[in-house]
């Protein structure tokens, strides 16, 4: 049976407007997929510490938050002490929180709980509001 | 009594300066590579610029003070041994524009020749019952040896000025003489930097003479004939500060000077610390967010 050109427009019409409307449809749930989707990697926040003077210690209440893609057993470090931080089981993201003292940039990362490689890592740095210009205190001279 | 006083500081300076230079001894015998040399001479170049606003509240016996927004300038540059400081209010002290040279440093010492404004000028024109009181007093800027020591979190100085370098001051001034010794003591609680501080400042008897002294010319029906001698102002001052950011910094302070009893007991200051908005001792309070450069 013979279809009618026109009938023929009309079905290639509705074809191409689904063939858009899913296509676009696709590209929207990408779209908002990606919007929601968590970030790789480790955080700091905040992500650097201010003290007065250079060579005073700072202190710091941080936020370490970490995602992996892989779920296991995962350790979070510090380089202020060689004991982990904190141990996840089974899981591909954490958070952490504690306060910190340090006058030196303090690195955070993550292990597996079992291995050795640093999988991610994070800087916290000290900074100074007066910097010292030289190695003696006495050319401060902020008295 | 004004030979023996300076006498005693010449020979404390001395004494400072012969104790730093045995005590940093060691530090001359060790070899040192002109490479080392020539870097530690840099390191003592640079400096700061801080400028701050915010409230002060002051009030003293030569002003009607202040009560209201301000701002405040602090910094400090040097290059090859030579500086510049400019003082004006918040937690530093309120010395107002110095250069000088920095010919000496130790672990712990730094000796510095320096200008210091040992007083600012004064301008009282009061209508008496008899005939205008009439004083019109330049500041008096000095040079002189300055020794800063730092141990640990505490801080000491000392400054002998001698000489007198406004010509029209010196004209009047006979001998002259301006020594101060500050000590100061920093803490810290968390990110809060605390600092508290005293000061002495001596000034000879022809230099408080200059400023309130009033001769038999100069003497009206309310302010006789005076005499002053040498005198020491107190001062002591009490700080906190906290970091905003690197840049930004919240400061905070308090600041009280005793004037010598010379000072006090003039004819012109027991006028001037009864007018209204004034007071017989110096204090200032500020409250102010800085930008340090």
């Amino acid at each position: 049976m013979k279809t009618s050109p026109l009938k023929q427009w009309k079905n290639i019409s509705v074809n191409l407007c689904c063939q858009i409307v899913l296509v676009l449809t696709g590209m929207l749930y990408s779209l908002s997929a990606a919007a929601t989707a968590p970030e790789i990697g480790l955080t700091l926040s905040p992500n650097q510490c201010v003290a007065v003077n250079q060579g005073m210690k700072c202190f710091v209440e941080i936020q370490v938050s970490w995602k992996i893609t892989k779920p296991d057993d995962y350790c979070l470090f510090s380089s202020q002490q060689d004991t982990p931080l904190q141990c996840w089981r089974n899981s591909n993201q954490g958070k952490f929180e504690q306060e910190f003292v340090s006058d030196k940039n303090i690195t955070f990362y993550l292990k597996q709980k079992y291995g050795d490689t640093q999988l991610m890592t994070n800087e916290l740095k000290i900074v100074w509001v007066y910097k010292k210009n030289s190695r003696s205190p006495s050319s401060w001279r902020m008295f | 009594m004004k030979k023996i006083i300076r006498q005693t500081l010449y020979s404390l300076c001395f004494g400072m300066m012969l104790v730093s230079l045995s005590a940093s001894a060691d530090n001359f015998e060790t070899e040192q590579t002109s490479e080392e040399s020539a870097e530690s001479e840099e390191n003592f170049n640079g400096g700061f610029l801080k400028i701050g606003l915010g409230y002060k509240f002051e009030e003293n016996p030569y002003n009607e003070g202040v009560n209201g927004v301000s701002l405040f300038v602090n910094g400090r540059y040097q290059w090859e041994g030579l500086f510049v400081e400019a003082f004006f209010g918040a937690n530093e002290r309120n010395e107002g524009l110095s250069i000088g040279y920095n010919f000496y440093n130790s672990e712990h010492w730094n000796f510095d020749i320096k200008t210091v404004m040992a007083h600012g000028n004064i301008y009282n024109e009061v209508y008496d019952v008899d005939k205008i009181f009439y004083q019109p007093l330049d500041s008096a800027t000095m040079i002189g040896l300055q020794a800063t020591g730092h141990y640990g979190q505490t801080t000491m100085q000392f400054l002998v000025a001698p000489y007198l370098i406004d010509a029209e001051v010196d004209d009047a001034v006979d001998n002259s003489l301006y020594a101060s010794a500050w000590l100061g003591h920093s803490w810290q609680i968390k990110n809060w930097s605390i600092h508290a501080s005293v000061g002495l400042e001596y000034r000879s008897s022809d230099i408080l003479d200059y400023y309130y002294g009033i001769s038999p010319e100069e003497a009206t029906a309310n302010f006789g004939q005076y005499q002053a001698s040498s005198g020491i102002d107190l001062t002591t001052q009490i700080s906190a500060s906290y970091p905003i950011s690197e840049d930004w910094l919240f400061e905070s302070y308090l600041r009280y000077t005793d004037l010598a009893d010379s000072i006090s007991d003039s004819p012109v200051m027991r006028v001037a610390k009864n007018e209204p908005n004034r007071a017989e001792a110096m204090t200032e309070v500020g409250v102010l967010i800085s930008y340090v450069f």
